[in-house]
């Protein structure tokens, strides 16, 4: 394509006036716009996993608080004079009742990073942010220094004992309680229970045994057992080498672990997995169909006025809103053939629904539905990139349509389906409306996928990443908690949707060069 | 060297031609089945919909036997009223009788004398007169009386044949007027209301009308002779004649749905004026429920509105830069940015635009509304400080890629106009814009308002729009372009003179499925608007759409219901819209192709 | 050789068309006609090919001549606006009847188009494309006609050291031999060649023309080319179409040194001068 080009400097020769300029500050706009968000996304989402210093805050009055400093504000006051907010997250929201504080900025008499506090994340109420004072063995007081060392390696002596008494409980004990329910009653199974119970007894025993004495901001004392923590660190004290590591092992810990508190910490792996699997049913179903459909289309259907207008028609369905298909799919697939499979087939377990009810297999349907016309546009599009030449030089030599088709067409029009796949993945990883009516769920306890058989469950509902960013952001109790969990999780969906999209403009980008090179000749 | 007549190879031959054959017939049939598959989803909502506006059936049929009157045709009086009654000698007057259901209103008892009713309350020992107030002319007399599921309606039929409802309240004027059904006609016998619903029979000397609380007549037909004698349990009117009992089966599941009812404001109970509203009612509930799609029609075209109103002007002129100025190459690294830009989850946009855009904006409003008006000076001011710089500088930033350097220029002007927000609204608005708004313009501030979803929305179709209309002049064939500068025009001259003209329809279609998303769009309308079902202008204030409408209420609507098949009835607009948008784009794309393929160039 | 000619007005324009016995001739052509929408695009063509030779088919551009040699191997059967009528018999048996399977019918007769267009694959996966269609055979077997068959089309001394090399490296004239010989290896009786060597430089194009000189020891060929000169020294009979009749057949060396129509002189005259 040629472009039109002045001649000579690229300035403005004989002023072209005003409005370049408005076309110019609207691009700039557009791509200001886009850069915000993106780097908004990177910087909470990433930023929250990094260890942040804590503050020691002495007020005017005198009173003290500890937390960590999220953001600033600009409020009025009533009388309408500006004043300046500052929110920590003080964390101890047994203690306070609220896990985070707005100060008044001008109130703030000093601040401080004292090297001893800690931050110590437990399984329950959240973070605690406090100083440790002494560590306690079975209420005994130790006078082990230095504090700090020995209480990591105590912490790290009762992780271990936890992680021994999970993988027993996982591996050992439902296992066998699974047996035995079924009805296979034999005394060896039920020796091994009991041994195996007995066991996570006394791990659970030893788990008890150390506990950490610690000073709140507010002078508060309490004994916090090591069992009830998950992990503590000190940020003042680290070097940056050591928040680094920090920094990837939360984020590791954001990828692999389900959510703890309602969703408001922990990780996303169960969304990961529901999404990827989700993901990878539709593109399943609608890679075969919607190639064939395109092959159909293309090379069988007698290419008169009514294939012309079945394929506006379909291309236009791309169109359509996605919520319209998530109706399509509650009534036809949930109400419709779901309803009915469960008359047939599951008549005992009614009235509670099992397929009767959003699922995977109706969601991945819906969703295979909707980027149906995805594909078969791309598909299509790369069959008539391919010169006629190539299907007369197969049917010369003798081959069948079929023989040419599988030989010759498929082979060559390989890239543009695979990009016409990657651009549904890439839309259906995105797409939240008609999930929420056709199976995703706020909390799915089971994933879709373990060891019962079938092991693949497509009746379950599932977890989703979109779905996730939309429920913790907008129906979780304590929005500020959760709120770096949201921009993490929409920052990984938007990651993984660009890679995708990526791959799709390169891989077309590779097709349209080397099909102008095949032209040329 | 190779036998072609060897059996073997002509067995295989056969076995070619017989597989050739099954998979034609495979791809047919799955091509067929897919694309019948895909475009089944109009048949579909077509299908669900449809019954909404299927006139009522009743028909007669012979009574099981044995079948008993679950619901009598005149609510008997408690004892003690009964009494009451004959005391006061009025057991003559046609009479109407409401539970304490609305615990607001308490029980009602409506007594009929002449052309007034009485109306007493029946929350003490014996029923206290509230009132007596003319419900038809002087000259009329009352022939027949009944409330309405719900007790907060009540129907009245006189001896010149006219049907009026009337809404109760709870206080001074008592009742006021909603319906009148008709002024004359056939006088009306006897009104009996079907049993938890809005519809009533009304039995006139000609024959039976079904009427519905809102929506009017929706049934007439002969009345079997001889005597009613009530429901059965399944809402159907057992008639004795001659000894024989008959049923007359009432199937009218959505009478309350009507265009009118749909689309007109309507005299809702508890309303003074007829309102225009979308109130689901529960599953079971007496309230009425009101099914009004305009409010959410409004919600649909004001967010697409506002979201266009910040797309098309930042689309278009980013479209027109990007083809007349970019350099080839800066051009093919901007289009796959902005296709990125496109693929950006709704999910994500919403929930920025929700939970981080929305707070923001409400906190620095004035700097936000001030930007509106100075985004475009600040982009003139530098072309014209552009134009004085020397010659050097220019050849440094060069207009080709002012799209890029004008990005920190932009920046900090948003920047300061949003630090100097307090400072704005502290000498204009007495620091108060949301209060000042509201007590001169009488504008009420949503925090997650039209405002949010345009910026928000507009964000997530400015690339579609993009996308399309750069095409479409791109498009254009160069020597076209080429010959108005050649004869001196500029380039922004060349483009409104020559490329536009050419393009037009191009750009027009690009708009239009700008427009089809827009209205589409759920989950960013979802999340960033506070969903209350308004019909205001005001970008101020939220609003609800079809698509944030189904994702909300859908789930919980019961499969065949009302609620249910109004839901797909909205989901089926949307689709009938988007579709036909999209069709009409692509039909214009389609013409320019071929016109620029004669005006002899293109790809 | 007993070569009867015969003149005969068709449609108020005379041709005349050389009588080839039919026990010589493996192609007969019998009152062809075709239509492409509702344009006439050949007329009551009626004409016997000689079975090992080489025939050429010659005339303006638009005369028809592609369009006979696509009927030929029944590749307007993809078409839906093509209608025609007339028989065509191969080998005494006629190509659009009920027992014919066309893939097979385009396996006897072979078509080399004017672009060369080999398959994205190697130059081995190339010629041996159609014969694994058709037969399974022990890759030695395989082996053997492969070479033979590049061996037939000249090629051989020039790819046989790089046979798994994408047949898109090979240079236009190479490509086209390619062709050829993947045509070749599946033994047709009868070699349509569609203008072969108008896509390719003087030297290829030779090599393509002495090529089919050899072949018509093996097989019949039938050349349609606009380039007369090629048509004198590669044919043995030429047919001269114009405005999709017929207008004159005969022995190469008569048509060009002695013209008997004088629509046929006015063409070769007018083009050769």
């Amino acid at each position: 394509m040629r472009r039109l080009r002045l001649p000579g400097r690229a300035g403005l020769p004989r002023g072209e006036g005003p409005w370049p300029w408005l076309a110019a500050g609207s691009l700039a706009l557009s791509l200001l716009m886009l850069a915000a968000l993106l780097l908004l996304l990177a910087g909470r989402g990433l930023g929250h996993f990094w260890p942040a210093p804590v503050e020691l805050v002495t007020l005017d009055d005198g009173r003290q608080l500890a937390g960590q400093p999220v953001r600033e504000e600009r409020r009025q006051t009533l009388q309408g004079s500006p004043l300046r907010e500052r929110l920590y997250r003080t964390g101890n929201r047994d203690l306070d009742g609220e896990a985070w504080r707005w100060v008044e900025v001008t109130s703030i008499a000093r601040r401080e990073r004292p090297d001893d506090w800690a931050v110590i994340e437990r399984q329950r109420w959240g973070e605690l942010i406090v100083r440790p004072l002494a560590l306690e063995e079975a209420g005994r007081r130790l006078a082990e220094a230095p504090l700090w060392a020995a209480f990591a390696a105590r912490l790290e002596r009762v992780l271990s004992l936890r992680a021994e008494r999970d993988a027993l409980r996982r591996e050992v004990i439902a296992p066998l309680a699974r047996r035995l329910a079924a009805g296979h009653d034999d005394a060896e199974a039920r020796a091994r229970l009991t041994e195996a119970q007995a066991r996570v007894g006394e791990l659970q025993a030893a788990m008890t045994r150390d506990a950490l004495v610690v000073e709140s901001a507010a002078g508060e004392r309490l004994t916090v057992p090591l069992e009830s923590m998950l992990a503590a660190w000190r940020p003042n004290a680290m070097s940056p080498p050591e928040k680094l590591a920090a920094w990837g092992a939360n984020l590791w810990h954001f990828l692999s672990e389900g959510p703890r508190a309602a969703n408001t910490a922990g990780g996303v792996w169960p969304a990961i997995f529901g999404t990827v699997l989700m993901v990878l049913l539709m593109s399943a179903l609608v890679t075969p169909f919607g190639v064939l459909a395109a092959v159909y289309l293309h090379e069988v259907a007698p290419q008169g006025r009514l294939t012309g207008w079945v394929r506006i028609a379909v291309r236009n369905l791309a169109g359509v809103p996605s919520i319209v298909y998530g109706v399509f799919g509650l009534g036809v697939f949930v109400y419709g053939i779901g309803g009915r499979l469960d008359d047939w087939l599951f008549a005992d377990s009614l009235p509670s629904p099992t397929f009767g009810t959003g699922g995977l297999l109706w969601a991945s349907l819906t969703l295979a539905l909707l980027t149906l016309p995805v594909v078969i546009v791309a598909t299509e599009e790369g069959l008539a990139r391919i010169p006629a030449q190539q299907r007369e030089a197969a049917l010369a030599l003798g081959a069948t349509r079929a023989e040419m088709l599988r030989r010759v067409i498929l082979p060559m029009a390989l890239p543009a389906m695979l990009t016409g796949v990657i651009l549904a993945i890439a839309r259906a990883a995105g797409e939240v409306a008609p999930l929420m009516l056709v199976g995703v769920a706020k909390l799915a306890p089971q994933v879709p996928v373990d060891g019962d058989f079938p092991y693949l469950h497509l009746e379950r509902k599932f977890m989703h990443l979109g779905y996730h960013v939309f429920d913790v952001g907008f129906h979780s109790g304590d929005v500020e908690a959760a709120l770096p969990l949201v921009y993490a999780t929409a920052l990984l969906l938007v990651g993984v949707i660009l890679v995708l999209n990526l791959t799709a403009i390169l891989l077309r980008h590779h097709l349209r060069a080397r099909h102008a090179a095949l032209r040329s000749r | 060297m190779i036998d072609y007549s060897s059996p073997a190879v002509r067995l295989r031959q056969r076995w070619r031609q017989v597989r050739d054959r099954l998979a034609t017939l495979l791809i047919s049939a799955c091509g067929i089945g897919v694309i019948v598959a895909v475009l089944a989803i109009g048949v579909f909502l077509v299908v669900a919909a449809w019954p909404l506006f299927s006139s009522p059936r009743v028909a007669s049929e012979p009574a099981t036997p044995g079948v008993e009157v679950a619901y009598p045709l005149e609510a008997p009086l408690p004892a003690g009223l009964e009494a009451w009654r004959r005391d006061q000698h009025l057991d003559a007057l046609p009479y109407a009788l409401s539970h304490a259901q609305p615990q607001a209103l308490g029980g009602r008892l409506w007594l009929a004398e002449g052309h007034r009713l009485t109306i007493l309350a029946l929350d003490g020992e014996a029923p206290r007169r509230l009132a007596r107030l003319p419900v038809v002319e002087p000259e009329r007399r009352i022939t027949a009386l009944a409330a309405l599921a719900g007790g907060r309606s009540l129907v009245v039929a006189d001896d010149a044949g006219g049907l009026r409802r009337w809404t109760v309240e709870a206080a001074p004027p008592w009742l006021r007027l909603a319906t009148e059904y008709r002024d004359r006609g056939p006088v009306i016998q006897a009104l009996w209301t079907l049993p938890e619903s809005r519809l009533f029979l009304a039995r006139d000397a000609a024959g039976l009308s079904l009427f519905e609380s809102l929506a009017g007549q929706r049934w007439r037909g002969e009345a079997p002779g001889g005597e009613a004698l009530g429901f059965d349990a399944e809402g159907g009117l057992l008639w004795r004649d001659a000894g024989v009992v008959q049923r007359l089966a009432i199937d009218a599941p959505h009478a309350e749905i009507s265009w009118r009812t749909l689309w007109l404001p309507q005299p809702y109970e508890g309303h003074a004026a007829p309102q225009q509203r979308w109130q689901s009612a529960g599953e079971g509930s007496l309230d009425e429920p009101k099914y009004g799609l305009a409010p959410l029609a409004w919600g649909t075209l004001k967010a697409a509105a506002y979201a266009l109103l910040l797309a098309v002007p930042l689309a278009l002129g980013a479209a027109f830069f990007s083809a007349c100025y970019l350099p080839r190459r800066l051009r093919e690294r901007i289009k796959p940015t902005l296709e990125l830009m496109e693929a950006l989850p709704g999910v994500v946009i919403g929930f920025v635009a929700g939970l981080v855009l929305a707070p923001f904006v409400e906190r620095h409003l004035a700097g936000g509304l001030a930007l509106i008006v100075l985004l475009p000076l600040v982009m003139l001011l530098a072309g014209g400080l552009w134009t004085r710089l020397p010659a050097a500088w220019r050849r440094c930033l060069p207009l080709g890629w002012a799209g890029l350097w004008l990005m920190p220029w932009l920046a900090l002007w948003i920047a300061l106009a949003l630090w100097a927000s307090p400072w704005l609204e502290a000498a204009l608005f007495d620091g108060d814009l949301r209060g000042w708004l509201e007590a001169s313009l009488g504008l009420g501030y949503d925090q997650r308002n039209a405002l949010i979803v345009g910026l928000a929305m507009g964000f997530a179709v400015i690339p579609s729009i993009f996308a399309l209309a750069e095409d479409a002049l791109s498009g254009v064939p160069a020597s076209l372009g080429e010959g108005a500068q050649a004869l001196g025009a500029t380039r922004w001259q060349t483009l409104w003179k020559v490329l536009l003209p050419a393009a037009g329809p191009g750009v027009f279609s690009a708009v239009m499925i700008g427009a089809g998303r827009a209205v589409g769009e759920t989950m960013i309308v979802l999340m960033a608007t506070g969903n209350t079902a308004l019909m205001s202008v005001s970008p101020l204030e939220g609003m609800r759409s079809f698509a944030a409408n189904l994702a909300i209420e859908l789930p919980e609507a019961v499969p065949g219901g009302t609620h249910y098949r109004v839901l797909l009835f909205s989901a089926l607009l949307l689709f009938l819209f988007t579709f036909a948008v999209n069709t009409l784009a692509e039909l214009v794309r389609r013409r320019l192709k071929r016109r620029y393929r004669q005006l002899g160039a293109g790809r | 050789m007993s070569e009867t000619l015969f003149s005969q007005a068709a449609g108020g324009t005379r041709s005349a068309v050389i009588e080839i016995p039919a026990a010589r001739s493996c192609l007969e052509i019998d009152d062809l006609s075709l239509r492409y929408g509702g344009q006439p695009a050949l007329q009551g063509l009626s004409l016997r090919v000689p079975r090992h030779s080489v025939t050429a088919f010659i005339g303006p551009s638009g005369c028809g001549k592609s369009t006979l040699l696509r009927v030929l191997n029944r590749l307007h059967d993809l078409n839906d606006e093509v209608t025609q009528s007339g028989r065509v018999l191969l080998e005494g048996e006629d190509i659009h009847g009920p027992g014919v399977a066309v893939a097979q019918l385009r396996r006897r007769v072979g078509m080399v188009f004017q672009t060369p267009n080999p398959f994205p694959m190697s130059i081995y996966e190339n010629v041996a494309f159609g014969l694994r269609l058709q037969v399974p055979l022990k890759k030695r077997r395989r082996d053997e006609i492969i070479e033979w068959a590049l061996v037939s089309a000249a090629l051989w001394d020039e790819v046989k050291d790089r046979l798994h090399d994408s047949a898109w490296t090979l240079s236009g004239g190479q490509q086209q031999r390619l062709v050829i010989a993947r045509t070749l290896a599946v033994q047709p009786e009868v070699l349509l060649l569609d203008e072969p060597a108008s896509a390719l430089d003087p030297i290829s194009s030779l090599k393509i023309e002495e090529l089919i000189r050899n072949l018509k020891s093996r097989l019949s060929v039938i050349l349609v080319t606009h380039n007369m000169q090629q048509a004198a020294r590669v044919s043995d009979y030429t047919a001269f179409l114009e405005g999709g009749e017929l207008v004159e057949y005969a022995a190469t060396d008569d048509l060009f040194t002695n013209p008997r129509l004088t629509r046929t002189e006015d063409y070769i005259t007018g083009r050769m001068s």
